[in-house]
């Protein structure tokens, strides 16, 4: 009967679709992948040899910060395993869902030895008392530790007095700097500019001088991005910053975005808008759009991270490769009538490992991240394996780096590496000195300038206020004209009538009983 | 015999053929951009050259996409979840809507309001993630079937359809001693062919584009589906400045061609496979007939 | 044969029914459990809407806070506006977007070439595959100022150049219209096949009675369609507080806040961006609140007036 026969067939099919599920799902449902195909990249065991003492398990989560995760033999995990006489277990996450998904392992009760994170523990965890304290450990077993890493970046991951992870440090102190077409200053026979009054002056130049050479005035001076992002050193010619920064002031903790210094930088921004002399697309800028327009060769100003500065001039040398490009790093400028620091806020740390109190054996954790801080590991790190990606020549010992197949392990760099800028490292990387100079120019630059933010190593703020949608909305007005500034100062007082005023008492009272 | 239109007729014949011919050139003119641009160079998009012809013709996008191994293995994936999925779904579909079409079912509307319930109000991602974990379906290719097994929409769509499905049909064939399993599978699909047809589609469809469902419960690369794979292949292209400033450099392929390519990867099998789906749209396919 | 009216005769117990219907009550119940299991079971979770949801200490035990998500959340000046633009956006929705599939629909219907109803029905539904992503790209290559086709044309005609991404007045109308574009090939494939479940002896009997094709629309395919739509509005109603998210996510920027920041993207902005579960999921709670409330009001008014509804 046809019935029956169809009946069979969903059936059969059903029964195929579970035993291929069977097979496909491989094991995936134990908890340790001992066995796992090759096609699993991101779960990592390995076995040590004949080491003194058997090596210690280590199970670590991590992101996978956008690099391909290595796969289950390779061969660098077994050297790290080695050096430190561990067994790891890796578990490479997706960056883009590495916060979530870590948090849907913690709510269902799953803590590993160790998790990767970029700030100190979440309030939550430390009061549930997951997070293991870190400074006896870090006294015995962690002298290059000690030696290698700052007090700040100690500081902002500290709580009560005790260390709760192990912070790697931030290659500069300031995370922005200010980029600017070299190449335009020297054909139009201009300056660097080190006032805001200059760059103004320079930015007028660059509008009006035709310095892309093409006969038409589609330059665009200065740009930033969406969300009034990435124009950070216009706000730091004034000192201030705009997001997720505090400064105490006036005995109170208040955010930058109501400092009031920043009606200068606002004024200032505005008055670019008027003479054309900033993008006008910059609030509708996407990161796309705005790379977009710097490497076609449009924009004259941009602010970006100091590490990047030997990305621009490679990109910019080939998408405008006939008009000879360079890009440099300058010196934030001094805004007019100010003469506090200069710059963008600091930013200590990078990423942070934290430990947890389920780990199992926490000095071999120490004694892990010891090794990959001592200058063997830092090598390491950045380098790779002798022989595998990096050479030393027998006649002179200069080290040579091979960059391309080094491709294949940026996850050592991104995710496993612990210590900040290693100047030496980064210039055997680069095998290009004029390159490194442009680098290390925009490192000084950046370790040089910024200010103290004082929000780093305070507990996270539980309830802005609103402040990200008002301050937006407010000073987005302000910049292209569509209110009078004195409307921002009237935005400074709503905010803290509807509850800014509660959050500046918190703070204040947290910075009182801590800091002081 | 000819049948012969009226002049007012022809009027509007000619112009519903112009709205709708126009209709799709504001489709098309971007489509070929959208494919212009994945075969594009990444300089020609900087420079904002593309149009609606590849400038500097080349398959690095589609390369990159496409020569790895994993992309493979989450393509299989996806066919699996899509075939065994749907499946699934039409059947908890076709069982469910059918009881609630019958008028005289007691207590249809109470469950109707229980279903329509859980449209509106949808629980918040973490107790449905414990629940799916607790059942052990973290990281099993089930995970991307079971919790999305029914969809309510899909459900009362079928079910309006069922409605329209005349009674006596169903009486005539009880009164000839046939089962209401029979029934269902005998009278009410085969009438609701274009129905079928469409919920099918959209479940497929449905599989195949997902992502969401992956994202929270799989973190395991082999069972990784395709749009998963695409997602976390443009996010790597498109990695965020942190990440970038972190690795001490930015991209090499402009994340905008590689895009383009991810998505034609994944809408060039559904468009193949539409048309051998829409003869069953034409005006009449209805097969069998409701005898007076 | 008659027809019983079980729930109104006397001495018809409910187990009698259920009984005698026992198959069909069968057939619900895998539908049934599914929903309890990855619905209801889940939407008790949704009590982190009234607690100061902690993950570690879990879900029960996270301390009871009441309404203070809920205060919070209304205390926002400028909720009100959230509150309006939600319901002007998806007000012009239900007005502009979600007819077009119809007619589109209708309009596919009325033509008399298969071949060219079918290209055009498969050329239509292929926006509904790209990211709201590209299509903002797209977007801006009509509309931006300085590379943007419509500008340049603008330009060509001797007018100043409109910043259309920057004008609150123009948000509205670019979210309906790339709704529109994006969507109504797509949602018309029900209505399309609506329309081929309507049998075509109906057609043939008309003609026989002298109707012409108007009549013939207003009798039969009208009536035709007529269950798909209302089914769909009254969902559409349902979800007045859900706009599409993603879509206005990537139109807005803040000079648009003023028409175009709605509930979901201030919830994504103040909540989830910063990890703020309790409040993302009272407003949640809120929207659905206030849709299921519509809804039921909508199905009432739609069975007096139009005799279809969903219950």
């Amino acid at each position: 009967m046809r019935q029956t026969k169809l009946i069979a067939i969903v059936c059969a099919i059903l029964v195929f679709a579970l035993v291929a599920s069977a097979c496909s799902s491989n094991g995936s449902n134990t908890q340790t992948p001992t066995n796992a195909p090759e096609q699993t990249k991101d779960n990592v065991s390995g076995q040590a040899t004949d080491a003194p003492a058997a090596p210690v398990k280590i199970k670590m989560v991590v992101s996978d910060h956008s690099v391909q995760a290595p796969g289950a033999d390779d061969p660098r995990i077994k050297y790290l395993e080695e050096k430190t006489n561990t067994d790891l277990d890796i578990e490479f996450l997706a960056h883009g869902t590495y916060l979530d998904q870590l948090k849907l392992q913690f709510a269902s009760g799953e803590f590993p030895d160790v998790y990767q994170s970029w700030s100190g523990p979440e309030l939550d965890l430390i009061e549930g008392g997951k997070i293991l304290a870190l400074n006896d450990l870090i006294d015995q077993y962690g002298p290059n530790l000690k030696a290698n890493i700052p007090q700040a970046a100690w500081d902002a991951v500290t709580v009560k007095g005790e260390i709760l992870a192990i912070p790697q440090p931030a290659l500069t102190q300031s995370g922005q700097v200010m980029f600017i077409r070299k190449d335009w200053l020297d054909k139009l026979n201009l300056q660097v500019p080190t006032t805001s009054d200059e760059l103004l002056e320079v930015l007028r130049a660059f509008r009006d001088g035709d310095p892309n050479g093409n006969g038409e005035p589609d330059e665009i001076p200065f740009s930033m991005r969406e969300n009034i992002s990435w124009g950070d050193n216009i706000f730091g010619m004034w000192g201030v910053g705009t997001a997720w920064t505090e400064y105490y002031h006036n005995d109170e903790v208040i955010l930058g975005n109501i400092h009031p210094n920043i009606l200068k930088p606002l004024e200032y921004i505005n008055a670019l808008w008027n003479e054309k002399l900033i993008d006008s697309e910059f609030l509708t800028n996407d990161r796309v759009r705005w790379e977009s327009k710097i490497r076609a060769g449009f924009v004259g100003v941009w602010g970006h991270a100091p590490a990047l500065v030997t990305q621009w001039n490679t990109d910019l040398r080939a998408s405008i490769a006939d008009q000879n490009p360079e890009v440099i790093v300058i010196p934030t400028p001094r805004g007019t009538g100010y003469d506090g620091p200069l710059g963008t806020r600091w930013s200590p740390i990078n990423k942070t490992f934290i430990v947890t109190k389920d780990a199992e054996n926490p000095e071999a954790i120490i004694r892990y991240f010891d090794w990959l801080m001592s200058e063997e590991g830092q090598i390491f790190a950045e380098l790779g394996i002798e022989g595998d990606t990096f050479f030393t020549a027998t006649s002179d010992g200069r080290i040579t780096f091979d960059a391309k197949k080094a491709e294949g392990i940026r996850w050592l760099d991104t995710v496993v590496r612990v210590h900040g800028y290693n100047p030496e490292m980064t210039r055997i990387k680069l095998g290009d000195d004029e390159m490194f100079a442009y680098l290390d120019e925009a490192y000084t630059i950046a370790n040089t300038e910024g200010f103290v933010n004082e929000a780093v190593g305070m507990p996270p703020i539980a309830d802005e206020r609103n402040m990200t949608t008002m301050f937006r909305e407010a000073a987005a007005k302000v910049l292209i004209g569509h209110a009078p500034l004195s409307d921002y100062e009237k935005f400074m007082a709503d905010w803290r009538a509807q509850g800014g005023d509660d959050l500046i008492k918190e703070r204040t009272a947290w910075y009182n009983e801590n800091r002081k | 015999m000819q049948i012969r239109r009226s002049l007012g007729e022809k009027i509007f014949d000619a112009a519903n053929v112009i709205i709708l011919a126009l209709a799709c050139v504001t489709v098309i003119i971007p489509i070929l951009h959208v494919i212009a641009s994945s075969l594009s160079s990444t300089n020609a998009l900087i420079h904002a050259k593309v149009s609606i012809w590849p400038v500097d013709f080349n398959w690095s996008n589609y390369e990159a996409v496409m020569k790895n191994k994993t992309f493979w293995r989450s393509f299989s994936i996806s066919i699996f979840v899509v075939v065994v999925g749907t499946l699934i779904n039409m059947l908890m579909t076709i069982f469910t809507a059918y009881p609630l079409s019958k008028s005289y079912l007691r207590g249809k509307n109470a469950i109707l309001i229980y279903i329509v319930f859980t449209m509106i109000f949808y629980p918040p991602m973490i107790p449905v993630y414990l629940v799916v974990k607790d059942i052990g379906l973290i990281n099993t290719v089930w995970a991307m079937i079971i919790p999305v097994a029914l969809s309510q929409f899909n459900l009362l769509i079928c079910l309006t359809f069922f409605r329209s499905l005349p009674e006596e049909l169903f009486e005539a064939a009880r009164v000839d001693g046939m089962g209401e399993m029979r029934m269902v599978m005998q009278i009410a699909v085969p009438l609701s062919k274009p129905i079928m047809m469409t919920l099918g589609l959209f479940y497929a469809v449905f599989h195949w584009n997902s992502y969401a469902t992956a994202l929270l419960y799989i973190t395991k690369t082999h069972l990784k589906p395709l749009q998963l794979y695409l997602y976390n292949l443009v996010a790597k292209s498109d990695m965020n400045d942190m990440l970038a400033i972190a690795a001490e450099s930015t991209t090499q392929l402009n994340p905008q061609g590689l895009q383009m390519a991810t998505i034609m990867v994944a809408t060039v099998p559904i468009v193949i496979i539409y048309p051998f789906i829409q003869k069953h749209f034409i005006k009449g396919a209805l097969i069998g007939s409701v005898k007076e | 044969m008659e027809q019983i009216d079980k729930k109104h005769s006397p001495g018809f117990p409910l187990l009698k029914s259920v009984l005698k219907h026992r198959i069909l009550y069968a057939m619900l119940i895998p539908g049934i459990v599914y929903l309890f299991i990855f619905k209801y079971i889940p939407l008790f979770g949704s009590v982190i809407a009234f607690k100061d949801y902690n993950i570690y200490k879990g879900i029960w035990a996270s301390d009871w806070v009441g309404f203070k998500y809920f205060y919070q959340f209304f205390n926002y000046p400028q909720f009100t506006r959230l509150l309006w633009n939600t319901l002007a956006i998806s007000f012009y929705q239900t007005i502009f977007a979600f007819p077009a599939p119809i007619i589109l629909a209708l309009l596919l219907n009325e033509l008399r070439n298969a071949a060219f109803k079918r290209s055009v029905q498969t050329i239509l539904y292929l926006p509904h595959f790209l990211s709201w992503v590209i299509i903002g790209g797209l977007g801006y290559m009509l509309m931006s100022p300085q590379v943007g086709l419509i500008n340049q044309w603008i330009a060509a005609f001797g007018f100043e150049k409109i910043h259309f991404l920057q004008e609150p007045g123009y948000f509205r109308s670019i979210i309906i219209t790339s709704g529109i574009w994006k969507e109504m090939g797509w949602n018309a494939i029900i209505f399309l096949a609506a329309l081929a479940g309507i049998s075509p002896s109906l057609y043939e009997a008309a003609k026989i009675d002298g109707a012409g094709r108007w009549k013939q629309f207003l009798h039969i395919t009208m009536p035709g369609i007529l269950p798909a739509v209302m089914l769909l509005l009254l969902l559409k109603i349902g979800h007045t507080l859900d706009l599409g998210f993603e879509q206005i996510y990537i139109f807005l920027n803040p000079i648009t806040y003023a028409t175009g920041d709605v509930l979901d993207t201030y919830s994504y902005r103040e909540g989830i961006i910063q990890g703020k579960y309790s409040m993302t999921t009272a407003i949640g709670l809120f929207k659905a609140v206030v849709g299921f409330l519509l809804l039921l009001m909508a199905n009432r008014a739609s069975k007096s007036l139009t005799g279809q509804g969903i219950f």
